[in-house]
């Protein structure tokens, strides 16, 4: 691969071409960045170290609030107004950033540190052509002549595997795809050829197989280019297969560093441990559908613990721990003093599911709670003045069936309609056409009155925390108003409900009298599942409750999903595009794609063949998070581009397949091949191809 | 400020904390507000604040220049310009604030009702705002007026109308960004009235942005009163506010600029209050702005 694109050629002919061994490329000394706010001072990076050598990728691996950000905003030198640096410098090459004037830093900037950030749409300017904006790098660091600028953005953008390049060059940033959007930013981060890259969560706005390739794209490029790469990610998988070495970010403190293989099998602080038994894993799932989890919340920056930042959440806390802060041990390179005590102490494990409270999913009630059948959504997209108007098909023709208290998960990428056919069912979207028949009645066909009656029995747990409660509202108001709509509970006894519903989600009862800014993350995700089940409702749909969340309270949210439906058997209709989310709860799993069902089986028999070669790719671009099998994945490549065949009937799939047949795809609607079990596969293969020789 | 707001303390002090610590350390909400406070206080206590009856002649001392026994001088009639100021006071801000109250109800449910339904009601209402907002303000202030016989209250809801347009177009686009977020939609799955919806849901969430486009409207409205009273379309004698105060000095401008300076150092002092606050609400109370100094 990396033999076949072009290379980048040194543009430092000047300088020494093997770097000073003794200086890291980059490095971070004892860093303390400060926030001036309102409440006083806030500490966003506490007494941070780390160091980076050429061709060596560093990950830097923190949640939300635990200074990753500032790290590298310390790094690039575009910290914020009210931030300031209280201790510690940054070294690029040995030259102190510090140091330097204003006008020297924006040189080095541009020349010697390569940026790219997780949004792309948003680094690139709108208005100027892909081509140019590289170009520009190139005329203001380089002073090339403006032909010379764009003959080399054109190369560039080659050598970052855009396929196409002088066309993409003359392309305005929307006309790009998402993960050609990123591609052209890393091409601009690399125009220089840069001492030092960093690249900040680049691939968590994109689709599960569009950061494959992005992902396969920077590991080519470590052996390519000679910077040394600052990786910054949330995404244990995602370190796994790119990183050499891991710095763990917690609270704005290191609390971890070393070498990915030590990071992932021999964790020495217990928030790596914590970390890595708490993410999902698409390999395997954890029995009893229990995930071991952190407990807590992350501390909020302002209102640290005492102590060890990581004490109040730490299963492993002793005595001292809540005393003093915990130093950096430097043989160990860990932020805890346990640490040496602790070697090869496991994250303890899940509370096991009580026995007996589990619902027999297989063989529970008589036939399914829920037939979904041709269900469509088409949107009119208004074409302007001349343009004629186009039907966009969200959904197209969707059937499904949900049985009595299982986990049906809807898979699929961004925009493949899953969201849509989700709300379909609620009611939140009428549908174009198609029925929902929920116990007998069709739900897509109620009305005004007998609609509203039964909205109680079907609810709805929506992505995003922070959208989904009103700001305005107590969270004892939020809680109340299911009850006082359904008539669900007389006025006198709302107070004790509310206080039932609370310890259901496992919230204390003072929180009725708080606001949701109030509450973490995975606290307003809390109220709004106990708000969804506040009805009694009979069915829910789970529109990617955890995506929005922090990777370390994830899976005591899943958890509680579990054993919420484990108590009262509610079947859920889990909206993902995770599947090692997926895995870990569903029962049953549909994948979506461009707004038709591929492949629906058993959740345990989707991980394994035969496959629907989607279901393939999607799997196969799953970073694992452990080193060695993330990068020995054998990855199905899809086309980046993939016009589909717009409004024809054929599979919806053919345009990115890398397996398809040719016309047939193209043109004919594929059959869907009826398996045992209730596995169904769309596709023109036999079912041999696709894997299923064993079946 | 956390151990305030985690002692459980009793609703009141709770809000009370909230809004000291929404104000503590802004300069120009405190000035603004002060300044505001100070002169709502003076249009209260008035009647307390004059030296002489502000209708009294003192034929001796006309067109006196400010000295220890009138402060701000006297007018042509010998009246105590500083006690027709204060007087005048009451009925300017009381113009102001009614005609603030006019717009704002005029005005939000208009923009509520557009941005929620939306479609051809959306187009039609914005529309017909539109033909209003297109009108010169004075002059359509004073086409009101002049159809019916004027008077200070008339002004004040001139003024609100004139104003109301604007409030529904904020109005509008802080409901049509509401109306996507999914708490509307959690309260759609549990089939609520779009009554509640609009006014239990989306109207709480309005209001900080609303907030401060009423603070700054109460000086566009004080000015446009001040407009039309100095066209004699306002308050009528012997009733008198710093429009007419002014509009009666206008013939000894020269002579005696005393007598329209204070009324108009009044007005201009409210307006600059006014505006202080509004800006320091804006400040306060955008959410963008307030996040990024959360940190």
């Amino acid at each position: 691969m990396g033999s076949a694109t072009p290379s980048i050629p040194d543009w430092r002919a000047g300088r020494a071409a093997s770097p000073v061994a003794d200086h890291p490329v980059l490095a971070v000394e004892r860093l303390t960045v400060a926030y001036a706010s309102e409440g006083g001072r806030v500490c966003a990076v506490d007494d941070v170290s780390f160091a980076i050598q050429r061709g060596e990728v560093l990950g830097l691996v923190g949640e939300s609030g635990s200074g990753k950000s500032t790290v590298a905003s310390a790094v690039i030198g575009l910290l914020a107004a009210n931030a300031t640096v209280e201790a510690g410098r940054v070294l690029i090459e040995g030259e102190d950033l510090g140091a330097l004037s204003g006008e020297a830093l924006r040189k080095l900037r541009g020349n010697r540190l390569g940026v790219v950030f997780q949004d792309p749409l948003s680094s690139l300017t709108p208005s100027i052509r892909v081509g140019a904006q590289i170009a520009e790098v190139l005329r203001a660091h380089r002073g090339l002549s403006a032909a010379a600028a764009e003959r080399r953005a054109i190369e560039l953008l080659a050598s970052v595997e855009v396929p196409d390049p002088p066309l993409r060059a003359r392309a305005y940033p929307h006309q790009l795809s998402g993960g050609m959007q990123q591609r052209a930013l890393i091409a601009m981060a690399l125009a220089c050829d840069p001492d030092v890259l960093i690249l900040d969560e680049p691939t968590t706005a994109l689709d599960v197989t569009t950061q494959a390739t992005i992902l396969d794209l920077v590991a080519d490029l470590k052996r390519r280019v000679r910077a040394g790469i600052l990786y910054i990610t949330h995404d244990m998988g995602v370190v796994a297969r790119l990183c050499d070495r891991v710095a763990v970010l917690y609270a704005g403190q290191l609390l971890e560093e070393g070498i990915v293989e030590d990071i992932f099998h021999r964790p020495r602080h217990p928030y790596t441990k914590g970390l890595l038994a708490s993410i999902p894993r698409v390999d395997r799932a954890q029995a009893g559908k229990r995930l071991p989890a952190i407990p807590g919340s992350i501390p909020r920056s302002g209102a640290l613990p005492a102590g060890c930042v990581f004490g109040p959440r730490c299963p492993f806390a002793a005595a001292g721990c809540a005393e003093r802060s915990q130093p950096r041990r430097e043989p160990l390179r860990v932020r805890c003093e346990r640490a040496a005590v602790l070697t090869g102490a496991p994250w303890p494990d899940a509370v096991p599911e009580a026995p007996g409270a589990a619902v027999d999913r297989a063989t529970s009630g008589a036939g399914p709670l829920m037939r979904v059948r041709g269900l469509s959504k088409e949107f009119q997209q208004s074409g302007g003045l001349r343009r004629a108007r186009r039907i966009v098909r969200a959904v197209d023709g969707v059937s499904l069936e949900l049985r009595h208290g299982e986990t049906l998960a809807l898979v699929g990428e961004s925009g493949c309609g899953k969201t849509t056919l989700g709300r379909m069912i609620v009611r939140l979207i009428d549908p174009t056409a198609g029925s929902v028949i929920f116990d007998g009645a069709d739900l897509a066909a109620l009305r005004g009155r007998a609609l509203r009656r039964r909205r109680r029995e079907f609810q709805i747990v929506f992505q995003n925390p922070d959208s989904s409660l009103n700001p305005r509202r107590r969270v004892g108001e939020i809680l109340a108003r299911p009850l006082i709509v359904f008539g669900l509970e007389e006025r006198r006894h709302l107070f004790t409900a509310i206080g039932a519903l609370l310890r259901m989600v496992h919230l204390p009862e003072e929180y009725v009298n708080r606001y949701p800014h109030e509450l973490s993350g995975g606290e307003k995700q809390r109220v709004a599942i106990a708000r969804a089940l506040a009805t009694r409702p009979r069915m829910v749909v789970l529109d990617e409750p955890v995506t929005a969340l922090d990777v370390s309270v994830r899976a005591s949210v899943l958890n509680l999903l579990v054993a919420l439906q484990a108590e009262i058997g509610l079947p859920y209709l889990l909206i993902a595009h995770d599947l090692a989310v997926v895995r870990q709860v569903a029962d049953r799993v549909a994948v979506m794609y461009r707004g038709r069902l591929c492949e629906v089986d058993v959740a345990d028999a989707v991980f394994a063949p035969p496959f629907h070669p989607y279901t393939r790719a999607l799997l196969s671009a799953i970073p694992v998070p452990e080193p060695a099998a993330a990068r020995r994945v054998e990855r199905v490549r899809l086309a980046d581009m993939g016009i589909p065949s717009a409004g024809g009937r054929g599979c919806p799939f053919s345009g990115r397949c890398p397996v398809r047949i040719g016309p047939v795809c193209y043109e004919v609607a594929p059959p869907v091949r009826d398996l045992d079990g209730g596995h169904t596969i769309a596709c023109h293969h036999e079912l041999t191809t696709l894997g299923g020789d064993s079946r | 400020m956390n151990g305030v707001r985690g002692a459980g303390a009793a609703l009141g002090s709770h809000r009370a904390a909230r809004a000291w610590a929404l104000v503590r350390g802004r300069a120009t909400l405190m000035v603004g507000g002060a300044i505001v406070v100070a002169i709502v206080l003076i249009a209260l206590l008035a009647p307390a604040l004059v030296r002489y009856p502000p209708t009294e002649f003192h034929v001796k001392d006309r067109l006196a220049s400010p000295s220890a026994a009138y402060w701000f001088g006297t007018d042509e009639f010998g009246r105590d310009v500083y006690s027709r100021v204060v007087i005048g006071t009451r009925l300017s801000i009381l113009i102001g604030f009614v005609a603030m109250a006019v717009c704002m109800g005029a005005g939000t449910p208009l923009g509520l009702l557009a941005g929620y339904i939306g479609g051809w009601t959306d187009e039609v209402m914005m529309r017909g705002l539109d033909i209003l907002m297109s009108f010169p303000s004075i002059i359509f202030g004073m086409l009101i007026l002049t159809v019916t016989s004027p008077g200070p209250f008339k002004t004040a809801i001139a003024v609100g109308i004139v104003y109301a347009p604007t409030i529904a177009r904020i109005a509008r686009s802080v409901t049509l960004s509401i109306k996507e977020e999914d708490y509307v939609a959690a309260a759609r799955s549990r089939g609520e009235s779009h009554l509640y919806i609009l006014f239990g849901e989306i109207l709480p969430n309005t209001w900080a942005p609303l907030t401060v486009e009423a603070s700054l409207r109460v000086t566009f409205a004080i000015l446009a009163a001040a407009a039309l009273s100095f066209l004699g379309l306002g308050a009528q004698p012997p009733e008198t506010d710093w429009g007419l105060t002014i509009a009666e000095a206008r013939k000894f401008m020269t002579s005696a600029p005393w007598i329209a300076l204070f009324p108009g150092a009044a007005m201009c002092l409210t307006v600059v209050g006014l505006n202080l606050l509004g800006d320091g609400l804006r400040d306060a109370l955008d959410p963008r702005l307030a996040r990024r100094a959360r940190g």
